[in-house]
């Protein structure tokens, strides 16, 4: 014996044309019965009438508009509005070079536990210079190798550096200015030395960091062309599913995602294929290949070796 | 030339062959973002950001769920981007239950179809903007749009026993909402009450 709520699933589907004739059957008995049953019948059926009569024209200059941005996309591939999405803002950047800096201080924890002593003499002399306004050093930072560094024990600092609190640090397009990184009046001034602070420590998320090497011996410098990342940061439902159930872990507001090429490809199709935002930032189009850090030019490091290209997916804060 | 081929076109970069695609769905997709978001501006733009979408997606369509069903889930991963944009901006409800029912759309019947509609049509078109983001969507697509149980579940990526019984508590919703606005004289039965 179905309950009332039971026939009600059976009026849906009757009204949708699904209910098969031994359902139907049971139906109509037990609506004969049933004037609870009869009146929502009823109800249902004057519903769907008012609701299969509904129809809404699309404004009449409708296809024009849509047109006209699709040509002028069309006609531009590199358009404002593409041009727009490359925009990254800075606070995404700040969260790797936290990550950074995170690594970092794990290499320098490690050296000391091998018995290596940080020359903590020469603080800012080769500052690795963070321009905000037109350099990728958040991400170059992000994906410099802290065991590299450790390894060749000349990772002897690492700062965060502090960025002003609503400061609008876009990145610019490469054009601006070459993207060179260069001190002077937009160098960040360091407010965390971690030499001077626990191995430990945490950068908070929000803060820049920079890896510094000794002046005058560091073969720990590196250039933006190691591991310059290509970082795809969305908010999309899409892709938290995706990282949910490809690489079984949490999607979180902020968070960043390790990806192979393969997998990077896979979910930038998956969002254009479901019409989802998401921003792209290539080393490309951005200025980071471009990019070295002073010190390592310096040291004769220049961008000369190949690109060991990193794939990051970055959930929106 | 057939929709397939128009689609094909397109995604070559053919803009003539989807200004014919836009033509064909543009009331279709605009009375769909209109019902799921409930104001006529925001459904004509939400419509728009639906085929420039499909635009640029089109070279990575594969054609496996056919292009209107494509169309409809961009339409709705649209309209919910825009509603979700619009409870961040309240900042006041949970982003992602959608059988909560708090996320009503707050509009009435628009000008045009009080007008033109009965008083029961107007009545369910404002209804429908009380339902929840979810009830209202699977009810839009298969009453107003016409997708079959299949097309539904594949627009929202649900399977097809999520969808019939979705569609069956949208409706019973509905009625309830309408009962209690007293737009139906309907005897109320004793699990509603």
């Amino acid at each position: 014996m179905r309950t009332c709520e039971e026939y009600e699933a059976l009026i849906s589907a009757f009204i949708d044309g699904a209910l098969d004739d031994d359902s139907r059957g049971e139906l109509m008995v037990h609506m004969a019965q049933c004037p609870a049953c009869q009146a929502y019948f009823d109800d249902q059926i004057a519903i769907h009438d008012a609701l299969e009569g509904m129809e809404a024209q699309a404004p009449a200059d409708f296809t024009a508009r849509v047109m006209e941005q699709v040509r002028r996309e069309a006609r531009q591939p590199a358009a404002p509005e593409k041009a727009e999405k490359k925009t990254v803002t800075f606070p995404y950047w700040r969260r790797f070079a936290a990550m950074a800096a995170c690594c970092a201080v794990v290499a320098l924890a490690g050296f000391w536990a091998f018995g290596g002593q940080p020359d903590t003499g020469n603080v800012a002399a080769d500052t690795a210079v963070m321009d905000t306004g037109r350099s990728l050093t958040g991400t170059e930072e992000a994906d410099a190798p802290p065991a590299e560094n450790n390894a060749s024990g000349a990772a002897d600092d690492v700062q965060a550096d502090a960025l002003p609190e609503g400061s609008e640090d876009t990145i610019a397009p490469a054009s601006d200015e070459g993207g060179e990184v260069t001190g002077g009046e937009n160098t960040l001034p360091p407010v965390v030395s971690s030499n001077n602070s626990s191995p430990q420590q945490d950068p908070a998320v929000g803060q820049n960091a920079s890896v510094e090497g000794e002046e005058g011996k560091s073969p720990a410098m590196y250039t933006a062309k190691q591991n310059a990342p290509v970082v795809l940061t969305t908010d999309s439902q899409v892709a938290a599913d995706w990282v949910t159930e490809t690489l079984g872990q949490t999607w979180e507001a902020g968070a960043s995602y390790t990806l192979t090429e393969e997998q990077f490809s896979q979910v930038k199709a998956l969002l254009a294929e479901n019409g989802e935002n998401f921003t792209e930032l290539t080393p490309e189009n951005g200025t980071g290949a471009q990019d070295s850090l002073s010190a390592g030019e310096e040291n004769g490091d220049s961008s000369e070796e190949q690109a060991a290209v990193t794939y990051v997916l970055q959930a929106a804060p | 030339m057939t929709e397939q081929e128009l689609v094909r076109a397109a995604a070559g970069g053919d803009t003539e062959a989807f200004e014919r695609l836009v033509r064909t769905y543009e009331n279709k997709i605009y009375h769909l973002a209109l019902r799921m978001c409930g104001s006529a501006d925001e459904a004509a733009d939400i419509a728009q950001e639906a085929f420039l979408a499909a635009w640029r997606g089109l070279p990575s369509f594969r054609g496996e769920a056919g292009f209107a069903t494509w169309l409809y889930r961009l339409t709705s991963n649209a309209a919910i981007d825009y509603l979700r944009r619009q409870k961040k901006q309240r900042g006041d409800m949970s982003l992602d239950d959608e059988e909560l029912g708090l996320d009503a759309v707050d509009s009435g019947p628009s000008p045009q179809e009080t007008a033109e509609g009965s008083e029961l049509r107007s009545a369910v078109a404002a209804g429908l903007n009380q339902l929840s983001e979810g009830h209202r969507q699977v009810l839009v697509l298969r009453e107003i749009q016409g997708l079959s149980y299949e097309e539904i579940a594949s627009v929202l990526e649900l399977d097809i026993g999520t969808v019939k019984s979705r569609i069956s508590r949208a409706r019973s919703s509905l009625r309830k909402i309408l009962l209690e606005n007293g737009n139906l004289s309907g005897y109320l039965p004793s699990n509603l009450k």
